[in-house]
């Protein structure tokens, strides 16, 4: 198995940069790519089982863009065959037609690998818990962002949202899957946070294995299971 | 239409003081609720108050309520009048209150100096309405994404508030802070030589590992941690600040380091040895000296200060020696520098008793964790502390980290409980217990103090 971890160095904010890491470590026979983003990606000659992005800052975003803007159509074409792409926090922003900056009127053109465009507010930061399900797995995780996707439908939802925020407030789904390519707002740690959905990942890969410190990462994700769905435990 | 806003100023005065009555006649703080009724009333309090003849705000991600305390006991312990919002909140309620309280009923202020401490994300609700005559930054860390976002959202918000004409003091070994307001000409820089101890040997300049300026890779000559210490591009000239005010020679035996400044040396006393105190003291020290204290007054009151009770003590108890820590949760930067600071200290058999968690998140709600993936629990690891616990509901999300991070998982204990946490220490087999808590668990971190207090006497 191969992961590219694309850009940890300014890419992988609120932990996010542990989900490539936890994946090698699950899989320690995996070859692991740390791409810089001073560096030619992996992915752009070679073909990645897996391929994790993560959270960065708005002015990262536009070095990331202007650095795969070349590889959009070599990006398109992973996606289309199946590779595993997991954009977590704002990541997945890069992939929309646009950036709208509505605090100072900039527009970011995207990569355009998808039709929606992202609308950030750099005074109306959102954060918040999710609890959805994905394939019959309940999944948990925070959010915290200042921009909201706009036109995304037609994609299939990463998550059917039980409790918390979705898309968008009141929205009852979240992020989207395009063949193995899973974009969700979800930031930091996903991976070590549902150690289920991690085996599911691995398993994608063609992988056999169960996630690192799986004792420990069950024990963790039980409690807080346990608390998102606690009636009590307010949410927004 | 003036009338009117100035009838509701005058309105809301009355309303926040009394407020302030009450809630003293109740047996109650009164830190934030004055201020935000009188907020609510007239949202233009701000422009009407008069400004105090010197407002100086002290900002930052961590150190600055130490720092604004230390810079406020060291004028009032030069007989001077100061308003602080040191018992209250750093938002924009609490430093209303402090002024509404320091205030008559018209808005003059009673007191020549006021010492603000400012929330970051409060800097838009204050600065641009009382524009500050001294603005010191102490730092600009990665915090709690719910409070802070990251670095450059705290940036923007700083940037985009404070006013050209303001004296700014700034870190110079914090290349984010160093370059915090472009606008501000009048800017002095305090740091902290290569020399003194505790460089980390790391190379990479985290939250800054390219230059803004040319996109080319950052290069550190040394780091302290994260991405403080002197730093340059690898292309263009863009790289740290000298300091103005810089600290050498920090010797911990006897107390005191060096100040350099104009050619000059002086000697401080330490008021705590943790280097981000060593930071925090030279900030203080090179504002009040730009307000024309001489260094020997300085000295002498800074002798004369101390980091408050509830973020730092150290008791006694038979042959057991606690020493309470607070280390701000949510915060990995700040919970990690205490952990590196215990490391660093001499002695073996130390007992770490770790509530850290944030109580009011997981009273009522459930922490969101993202923090303890960028904490570094690696100095836990360190052979001179031998048992670590960790006590609170996210003991579990700690175990996991603990696990991840490579470390011996022998010498960990979790619990969820941590009222009488400090009953699973058997105090018979070490000589240091540190009781790190959050500020969420001021009161329960006291609570074990005395418990350890009383067992410590007890063996005697």
């Amino acid at each position: 198995m191969k992961i590219e971890a694309l850009f940890g160095e300014v890419c992988g904010m609120n932990g996010d940069v542990w989900n490539a890491e936890y994946l090698h470590r699950s899989v320690p026979s995996a070859e692991m790519y740390a791409t810089l983003l001073t560096e030619t990606p992996y992915f752009a000659s070679g073909v990645p089982d897996i391929i994790c992005i993560g959270s960065m800052t708005e002015s990262t975003q536009k070095k990331v863009i202007e650095k795969l803007r070349p590889l959009a159509s070599r990006l398109k074409e992973l996606i289309d065959g199946g590779t595993i792409i997991l954009a977590t926090g704002n990541a997945g922003d890069i992939f929309s037609r646009s950036i709208v900056n509505i605090t100072d009127g900039t527009v970011t053109k995207g990569l355009g690998i998808l039709a929606n465009e992202v609308r950030v507010d750099m005074l109306g930061r959102f954060h918040g818990k999710t609890l959805g399900s994905f394939r019959g797995m309940e999944i948990v995780g925070f959010q915290c962002r200042f921009g909201f996707w706009h036109g995304i439908s037609g994609h299939t939802p990463f998550l059917q949202i039980e409790r918390g925020m979705g898309d968008c407030a009141g929205c009852k789904t979240e992020g989207y899957v395009i063949n193995n390519f899973f974009c969700t707002s979800l930031l930091g740690p996903i991976l070590p946070l549902n150690p289920k959905f991690t085996e599911y990942l691995i398993s994608c890969a063609g992988e056999k294995g169960s996630a690192a410190y799986r004792d420990e990462a069950m024990a963790s994700y039980q409690r807080r299971l346990a608390e998102f769905t606690d009636p009590r435990v307010r949410f927004e | 239409m003036e009338t009117i806003k100035r009838t509701r100023f005058y309105f809301a005065m009355a309303a926040g003081k009394a407020v302030a009555l009450l809630l003293r006649a109740l047996g109650r703080r009164a830190t934030h609720l004055p201020g935000a009724v009188a907020l609510k009333i007239c949202g233009e309090l701000f422009s009407f108050l008069h400004k105090p003849e010197i407002l100086i705000c002290v900002t930052g991600t961590n150190g600055k309520t130490t720092t604004a305390n230390l810079i406020t006991s060291m004028l009032r312990g030069a007989g001077l009048g100061v308003t602080n919002n040191s018992t209250g909140s750093n938002t924009a309620g609490g430093i209303a209150s402090a002024l509404l309280e320091n205030s008559t009923l018209t808005g003059k202020h009673k007191n020549k100096y006021a010492v603000i401490e400012v929330d970051e994300r409060s800097s838009l609700k204050f600065y641009p309405f009382m524009s500050p005559d001294h603005l010191l930054c102490t730092n600009i860390m990665p915090d709690s994404i719910l409070r802070n976002a990251h670095p450059e959202f705290i940036s923007y918000i700083i940037n985009s508030s404070v006013h050209e004409k303001t004296k700014v003091f700034l870190n110079a070994d914090d290349i984010i802070c160093a370059n915090l307001v472009p606008q501000c000409g009048n800017r002095t820089y305090f740091g902290v030589s290569a020399d003194a101890p505790s460089s980390c040997g790391s190379t990479t300049v985290k939250n800054m590992v390219y230059c803004p300026k040319c996109g080319a890779p950052m290069a550190a000559e040394y780091l302290r941690f994260e991405h403080i210490g002197r730093v340059r591009c690898t292309s263009c000239e863009f790289g740290s600040p000298e300091p103005d005010f810089c600290v050498t020679d920090i010797n911990k035996q006897k107390g005191c380091f060096t100040v350099e400044s104009g050619g000059e040396r002086h000697i401080m006393p330490i008021v705590n040895d943790n280097i981000v105190n060593i930071y925090n003291s030279c900030a203080a020290i090179s504002l009040l000296a730009s307000l024309g204290f001489s260094f020997e007054n300085i000295g002498g009151m800074l002798g004369k200060s101390h980091i408050v009770k509830d973020r730092y003590e150290q008791i006694t108890a038979g042959d057991l020696r606690v020493t309470m820590i607070l280390a701000k949760g949510l915060n990995a930067v700040a919970v990690g520098s205490v952990f590196r600071y215990i490391a660093s200290l001499p002695g073996d058999k130390k007992c770490l008793l770790l509530l850290i968690d944030d109580r009011e998140y997981n009273e009522r709600d459930s922490e969101i964790t993202c923090w303890l993936y960028d904490l570094d629990y690696t100095p836990l690891d360190n052979p001179g502390i031998s048992k670590a616990i960790f006590a609170g509901k996210r003991c579990l999300d700690h175990q996991l980290r603990v696990a991840m991070s490579g470390l011996d998982r022998s010498k960990f204990i979790y619990t969820a409980k941590v009222d009488c946490s400090s009953d699973l220490i058997d105090i018979s087999q070490y000589k240091d217990v540190y009781v790190l808590y959050s500020a969420y668990f001021i009161d329960e971190a006291m609570r074990e103090k005395e418990r350890l207090k009383r067992r410590g006497e007890k063996v005697i």
